[in-house]
């Protein structure tokens, strides 16, 4: 099977999915599988034939109308699916630093809500066992984790998409031979320069938290080593999350960039 | 004796998936065939119709999915096999009765017993 006929039958299979209103792992779980028996149909069907444009029409006769299957694929979107949604925004596909920020900002939010019910959970259960100072320094721990936690995770997927746009998104084509090279420098100057902004960051986060929490500086100090490895840790994640994304960006790019119009 | 087509099917569709999954684990295509010769061949069906059915199934843990390892030589994508879960057997005994008991009821209005 060649690549068009692989296109031909993709073409039907993302008229169906593409208009839900689903989840992308509900989206992906679709189009392969409804890829996958396409594939099948249009391989009896030519062993039957032995014409690839016959086989091709009846794959899709004998698959259905799209806009059908769109109605009853959305019947079958599970309830739960809204969820998934909503925490997809890590693994959907920012192409533009504002919605990269978005998703950062969103992703605060996020954890800020769900590491304020920890706490509003173990406050008042220390409260009825613990001393009043022990209570607020336990809660100041908490807090400070929650608020370091919800300003580090999104710097760290906002660096993520800078380092993905900067060493693993496909170059842009250009005829050009010195505009190309000029790009090239640049996208690597600026994914080293999030390197070493990633890798100052994140020890200078965790040195306010341990100065602000201990209220002592020897403290920051004996803690340095730890420190360094965050600082070596933070690019290294942020490189990897940015390598995943790209991969499931590319993944995702075959169906995305189809032609679907009739 | 003319096909049966969507419409007729609609409400059905579902136990009888779970019937013809009741023969052992397959995926999608095998399936639409185990209907098609157990309905000897006058099961008319849209194939893309039977996976929304199937999404439905499984999310409320009636059978189980499980994709391939590999495409199995196949270009394109991987097959996602089915079985029947315990709870889908129970719902499957149920829409035996509940179609025994259909059959009589109308049946017995329209003076045709099967």
């Amino acid at each position: 099977m060649n690549d068009q006929v692989l296109q031909s039958l993709r073409a039907p299979v993302e008229r169906a999915v593409r208009p839900l209103r689903a989840s992308i792992r509900f989206k992906r779980h679709a189009r392969e599988e409804l890829l996958g028996h396409l594939v099948e149909v249009f391989e009896q069907e030519l062993a039957a034939t032995g014409d690839e444009q016959v086989a091709l029409a009846r794959a899709q006769s004998r698959f259905g109308e799209p806009a059908e299957l769109t109605a009853e694929l959305a019947g079958s979107v599970s309830k739960f699916d809204p969820v998934q949604r909503f925490f997809e925004l890590s693994a959907t596909q920012p192409m533009t630093l504002r919605s990269a920020i978005h998703r950062s900002l969103m992703m605060s939010v996020q954890m800020l809500v769900f590491e304020a019910l920890p706490i509003a959970l173990v406050a008042p259960i220390m409260l009825t066992f613990r001393s009043a100072t022990q209570v607020g320094y336990a809660t100041a721990t908490l807090v400070l984790a929650a608020t370091t936690g919800a300003v580090f995770m999104p710097i760290l997927m906002l660096c993520a998409y800078l380092l993905r746009r900067s060493f693993f998104e496909p170059a842009r084509t250009n005829s050009e031979t010195a505009v190309t090279r000029r790009t090239g420098f640049q996208r690597f100057t600026r994914g080293a320069a999030v390197i070493v902004a990633s890798a100052m960051f994140a020890p200078a986060i965790g040195a306010v938290s341990f100065a602000l929490l201990s209220r002592d500086i020897a403290t920051v100090v004996v803690q340095a080593p730890m420190l360094m490895a965050i600082a070596v840790a933070t690019p290294i994640c942020a490189a990897l999350i940015g390598y995943a994304e790209q991969t499931e960006i590319d993944r995702d790019r075959v169906w995305t960039q189809l032609e679907i119009a009739n | 004796m003319e096909p049966i087509t969507g419409d007729k099917l609609r409400g059905h569709l579902e136990t009888m998936i779970l019937a013809a999954l009741e023969a052992g684990p397959t995926h999608g295509l095998d399936l639409l065939g185990r209907l098609d010769s157990a309905g000897c061949g006058l099961l008319k069906l849209k194939e893309g119709s039977l996976y929304p059915a199937l999404y439905r199934l499984e999310a409320a843990g009636m059978i189980r999915g499980v994709w391939e390892d590999d495409t199995g030589g196949r270009r394109g994508a991987r097959r996602r096999e089915y079985c029947l879960s315990a709870k889908g057997r129970r719902r499957l005994a149920e829409g035996r009765e509940e179609w025994t008991t259909f059959v009589r009821v109308i049946g017995g209005i329209l003076g045709a017993t099967a």
